[in-house]
Formats: structure tokens, C-alpha cells, sequence
């Protein structure tokens, strides 16, 4: 950000979150640090402070132009509360600041609710890991004298890394079949429950390894029966289970930008066919749709789409009242396209005099009326954490997926925010 | 240990709102019955409803935090302009609310400025954009005296209004200048 004029451009994907986001669409994404300790308001506050003066990308609040929305400093004083509502939700700037994140506690836990346009999970976690980090050398000043204090290099790069990785040439494949929307009463009151699925990895790694896949395909296999089995069944769905799952892509392209700089494959099963009916058979298709589709090439060719929509002369040039109403009666349309979406943020590293003060590392993507139940995961140390979050009065894909895992001699434990009584 | 909070019932909405809501419909449907009923040569009712509809939008407004108080000066600009062009229609268009109200409002309005600019220019950066909407709309009554016959027959107060607006504007660009080029560059990047 200029220091003359304090403000930045918003990057290609999160130029279209503030546009379609809603109360009903909140695009808020929670990570959260589970301490081995109860949380000091005081000193959080604090680390928040800090970190904020060492990562003052993060410092901003979103602004209205005449065609787009755009970042500016915010000098405003952040607000720490206690937990008291659902996550993910909604952040109204006004009762927070400006800021376009909202940081919360409850007992021995650290919450950061994150309005996608600002950052996405990677960059996310690198601010979240950055307060943990803070937070633990101001509450244990004994341990962390400063000269024992351990240098993090952290990114304040901004740039919009699709416009300089984006293929001009590349075309993208588009279309397809709407996907199949979970059926089932919803909560009432814009409740969301939250269902964590603590998972042994060691476990879980062999399990997939015996299937010659990855953790992630694995867990896409154990989604997609479950849905299959707990909900298409049952109300006789026809069209395809598709499972959207978020790519980072500083894997295939240089980058260290902390803006958002994600893309998406998404895993389309026709549960129609025969081999969908097994969890083998559904295990072998999504191991083969990966392989297809998480390639660089491909990859490439769905952010290089988006990035030539947000890039067209025609649509930067209408005015943003206008953007408004067509994103969000496109949008409607638009999600109609997944079922459901599984995001794996991965193994959270953390630096070796901190582990002990850590318990574990909560991910949770909000839900919404079209995709009514949502997955992530993370892990860190030995304990993968498996989150649905879910407005859905029941709890039947949960069941099955937890059923799964127990069936495969996978060791699990499960807890909530108590909003559906779940029976582990 | 618990992960989360007991979460109380987060959608209670405001119930003084609530009740002022239920107010402001029994009111307007009242004044039009009697409106109805009485006599039909006024339609006073509806300087009742704009009135409603102008309380509202200055609640609405102010109930919403962190506004900028230039942005206050352009919405009450606007809201104060249409009640007194609509009084002004139902009593019969005297053309008191575009000769006078209008005017007298853009000449406030624009003074506001003026003073919030002296007193902090530092924030002007703030103000800029609704300084211009201010400025353009400013303009609209003399465009109106030049353009149409008629309308605007006692144009004393259009030609003060208007000197004030170009000369707030003309001082503004003086002494922040590069403040609202700066600010015209953010609001309209493409």
C-alpha cells in the first residue's frame, strides 16, 4: 500500500466477495488456535496490536468506489470480545471497527473470523500462527526474553498474483451439470452447527496410503459416500455430488503475496454409474479426477478464466451499483454448481518452543443456503481436525462420515458447538 | 473444556424499532383516512407520509455507525430538498421550496463544508468525494434558471447559492487540490 495514498486494489478473487456477500452469504472463513491455557483478553489484545504493526496489510477497511470496492488504512482501535455468537458469520464493519476480520475468544481459544477478500486460508493461517506466537511470548514473558525470542520472516507483498501469473491465451472449460443440492430441514434462527471430527493421522495417512491416495482425496471419498449414502439416497437425488476443493496456488506458482491467491478444482461424481455405488469404486473415481485436474495446466486454465472475466474492459467499467445487483442475482445461479465444499488447509507447523502451549488448530468455512454443509481440515501434530459446519437440523451426513472412518479402523473422537446434540 | 459458547437467540431484533415501525404505519394509515373523510382538496396526508418517510431516513442514517459527517451533509441535502419540494406541491406550488427552501438549504450545506474543511483539513481527504456531489448538486438550480422558463422566478437566492457553492469549491481545490485528485483517483479506479 502507497504511503501516500494508503489505499490498494483488491486482487482478482476477492474483488467479487464483497460484491455477493450478504448475511446469508457471508464469506467468512474462521480459523481458530486452541491454547493449553485459558485466554487473557488483556494480553491478546495486545498480540492483535502487534502483530497488526508488523503485518499492517491486515490493517485495512473496505471502501466503495464508483466500480469497484478497494482497501484503506485503518487507524481505528481493534476490538477483542468474547465468543458469544455462531462462527462465521457475517462481519458488519461498523461494530468492528472497519476491520474486515473480527477476533474473538472463548475459554483456552484464540478465533479469527476472516472476510475472504482479505486473505484466504494460506495467508490466513500465517496471521493467525503470528498472534498464537505473540500471544504466547507476551503471557510467558519468563520463557521468551526477548534474545530468546525466535525471528519470523513474515510477507507484507500484496500484489495481485493472478494478473501476473494468469495464461491470456488459456480457455477455460466451463458448464456442466448443476449439482446436487443436501436436502433437510434447516436450523432455525441463522444458527450453524459446528461438528468437529478429531482424526489419529497416523491412522488415517495409512488408511489412504492403502488406497494410494492422499489425505485430501481420501477425506473427498469419505464426503462423497457419505452425502451419497445419508442424503442422495434418501431423497432419491439425480444429479452429480460435486465437491468443490480449494487449490493454493503458491504451490505451482512463485508468489509470496498475502493476498488472496487460491483457485479450485471441483470433483464431480454421477452416482448414477455403477461404480459410484461402492466406497471403492467412488474412492478409485475421485483418485482419478484428482490426478486430471490438479495439474498446473489445468489449474490454470480455471484461474485464467476468472481472471479474464474480472479483467474485461466491459465489466470493470459498470458502475458498482450495477456490479451489485448482477453478482448477486449471478451468484444465486452460480453456487447452484456445488454440493458441497472441502477445503484442507494441511499440517499447521509450528516452531518447536511453541508446541507446548498448543493443543490444536480449528478451521471452519461458513455454510450457506445453497452449499448447506461445508468441510475443512487442518492438522497439527498428531490430530487431524475434520469440521463440518452445517445448517442443517440433522446431523445425517456427519453420522455416516463418522461411521466410515470407524468402519475403516480409523480412531476418532467427536465435539460441537452443542447446536445439534450429536451422538458420537 | 468446551470449544463454544451457549449461544442465545441472536436474531432478536430491536424492539423499539419494532414498535416504531408499527407507529409510523398506524400514523400514515390514520392520516389518510381522515384525509379521506374530511376533505379531499389538500392532500395533507402525504407531507404526514414524507415527513414518515424523512424522520426514517435520518434514523436509518444515523443509526448506522461510523458515518462521515460530510456524508450526513449530502444525505440531509438531499432528504430536506425532496420534503420541501413535496410540501410545497401539495400546498398548491407556490414555488417557495425551489426560489427559497432549496437555496437557503445549498447555502448551509455547502457552508458546513467550508467549515469542516478549515477545521480539519487533515481529514479532508474524507469529505472529498461528498464535497463534489455537493458541489454538482449545488448547480442544479441555476442549470434549471438557465434551462427553463418559469420555474425558478426569483433567482436571487439560486445566484447566492450557486456563488457560494463555486467559491467553497474554488477554495477547496486551492488548498486540497491534490487531497481530491487523490481521492478521484481511488473512487474511480477501474
Amino acid at each position: 500500500m502507497s504511503k501516500e495514498t494508503n489505499w490498494r486494489r483488491l486482487d482478482n478473487s476477492a474483488k467479487i466477495f464483497p460484491i455477493a456477500s450478504s448475511k446469508k452469504y457471508s464469506s467468512v472463513f474462521r480459523l481458530s488456535a486452541v491454547l493449553k491455557e485459558k485466554i487473557n483478553p488483556v494480553i491478546l489484545k495486545k498480540a492483535v496490536e502487534k502483530v497488526l504493526e508488523t503485518l499492517p496489510s491486515f490493517k485495512v477497511k473496505l471502501k466503495k468506489g464508483m466500480f469497484w470496492y478497494y482497501f484503506e488504512e485503518n487507524n481505528k482501535n481493534i476490538v477483542i470480545e468474547k465468543e458469544k455468537n455462531y462462527p462465521c458469520k457475517y462481519i458488519d464493519q461498523n461494530t468492528n471497527s472497519d476491520y474486515l476480520f473480527k477476533v474473538t475468544y472463548f475459554e483456552n481459544k484464540i478465533n479469527i473470523d476472516i472476510f475472504h477478500s482479505l486473505t484466504d486460508g494460506n495467508s490466513g493461517i500465517m496471521f493467525l500462527r503470528e498472534i498464537t506466537y505473540t500471544y504466547i511470548e507476551l503471557a510467558h514473558q519468563k520463557d521468551f526474553e526477548k534474545k530468546l525470542r525466535v525471528q519470523r520472516k513474515l510477507s507484507n507483498n500484496t500484489e495481485d498474483d493472478y494478473l501476473k501469473n494468469y495464461d491470456k491465451k488459456s480457455k477455460g472449460s466451463r458448464g456442466g451439470k448443476k449439482a446436487y443440492a443436501l436436502k433437510g430441514k434447516k436450523l432455525p434462527l441463522a444458527a450453524i452447527g459446528v461438528i468437529h471430527v478429531n482424526i489419529n493421522i497416523n491412522e488415517l495417512k495409512a488408511k489412504a496410503k492403502e488406497n494410494n491416495a492422499t489425505i485430501t482425496q481420501y477425506l473427498t471419498a469419505v464426503i462423497i459416500y457419505s452425502i451419497y449414502k445419508s442424503n442422495y439416497k434418501k431423497y432419491n437425488g439425480k444429479r452429480p455430488i460435486k465437491v468443490c476443493v480449494p487449490v493454493d496456488l503458491r504451490k505451482y506458482f512463485k508468489s509470496e503475496t498475502v493476498s488472496n491467491f487460491f483457485s479450485y478444482i471441483t470433483i464431480q461424481a454421477r452416482m448414477e454409474e455403477e461404480q459410484m455405488q461402492t466406497f471403492k469404486g467412488i474412492m478409485e473415481f475421485v483418485k482419478n479426477d484428482f490426478n486430471k485436474k490438479l495439474t498446473k495446466e489445468e489449474i490454470s486454465k480455471t484461474m485464467s478464466a476468472n481472471v479474464k472475466l474480472g479483467n474485461n474492459a466491459f465489466i470493470k467499467s459498470i458502475p458498482l451499483f450495477l456490479k451489485l445487483i448482477i453478482v448477486k442475482l449471478s451468484y444465486i445461479e452460480i453456487r447452484k454448481y456445488t454440493t458441497t465444499t472441502f477445503s484442507n488447509i494441511g499440517r499447521i507447523g509450528i516452531i518447536g518452543e511453541y508446541q507446548k502451549y498448543i493443543d490444536k488448530f480449528l478451521m471452519l468455512i461458513a455454510p450457506e443456503t445453497v452449499e448447506k454443509i461445508k468441510c475443512s481440515s487442518c492438522s497439527f501434530e498428531n490430530n487431524l481436525v475434520f469440521t463440518f459446519t452445517s445448517i442443517l437440523q440433522n446431523t445425517d451426513v456427519e453420522q455416516e462420515f463418522c461411521r466410515i472412518l470407524k468402519e475403516e479402523g480409523i480412531e476418532i473422537s467427536v465435539e460441537g458447538n452443542g447446536v445439534h446434540d450429536f451422538i458420537s | 473444556m468446551t470449544l463454544y459458547p451457549k449461544v442465545r437467540n441472536m436474531q432478536k431484533g430491536n424492539l423499539g424499532i419494532k414498535i416504531m415501525i408499527i407507529v409510523s404505519i398506524v400514523i400514515s394509515i390514520t392520516s389518510i383516512i381522515v384525509n379521506v373523510f374530511t376533505s379531499l382538496k389538500y392532500l395533507w396526508c402525504i407531507i404526514v407520509i414524507v415527513g414518515i418517510i424523512y424522520s426514517w431516513v435520518t434514523v436509518a442514517y444515523s443509526l448506522h455507525r461510523n458515518i462521515n459527517i460530510a456524508s450526513s451533509v449530502m444525505i440531509q441535502t438531499f432528504a430536506i430538498s425532496a420534503l420541501t419540494l413535496c410540501i410545497d406541491h401539495i400546498l398548491g406550488y407556490s414555488g417557495w421550496a425551489i426560489n427559497l427552501a432549496i437555496p437557503i438549504i445549498i447555502i448551509v450545506a455547502n457552508t458546513t463544508i467550508l467549515i469542516l474543511t478549515f477545521v480539519s483539513i487533515h481529514r479532508y481527504y474524507k469529505y472529498a468525494i461528498y464535497q463534489l456531489i455537493i458541489f454538482a448538486v449545488s448547480m442544479i438550480p441555476l442549470f434549471i434558471y438557465f434551462a427553463f422558463d418559469n420555474i425558478i422566478v426569483n433567482p436571487i437566492f439560486t445566484i447566492i447559492s450557486s456563488s457560494i457553492a463555486v467559491f467553497t469549491f474554488v477554495l477547496s481545490l486551492i488548498l486540497c487540490g491534490r487531497t481530491i485528485v487523490e481521492e478521484l483517483n481511488r473512487r474511480m479506479h477501474i
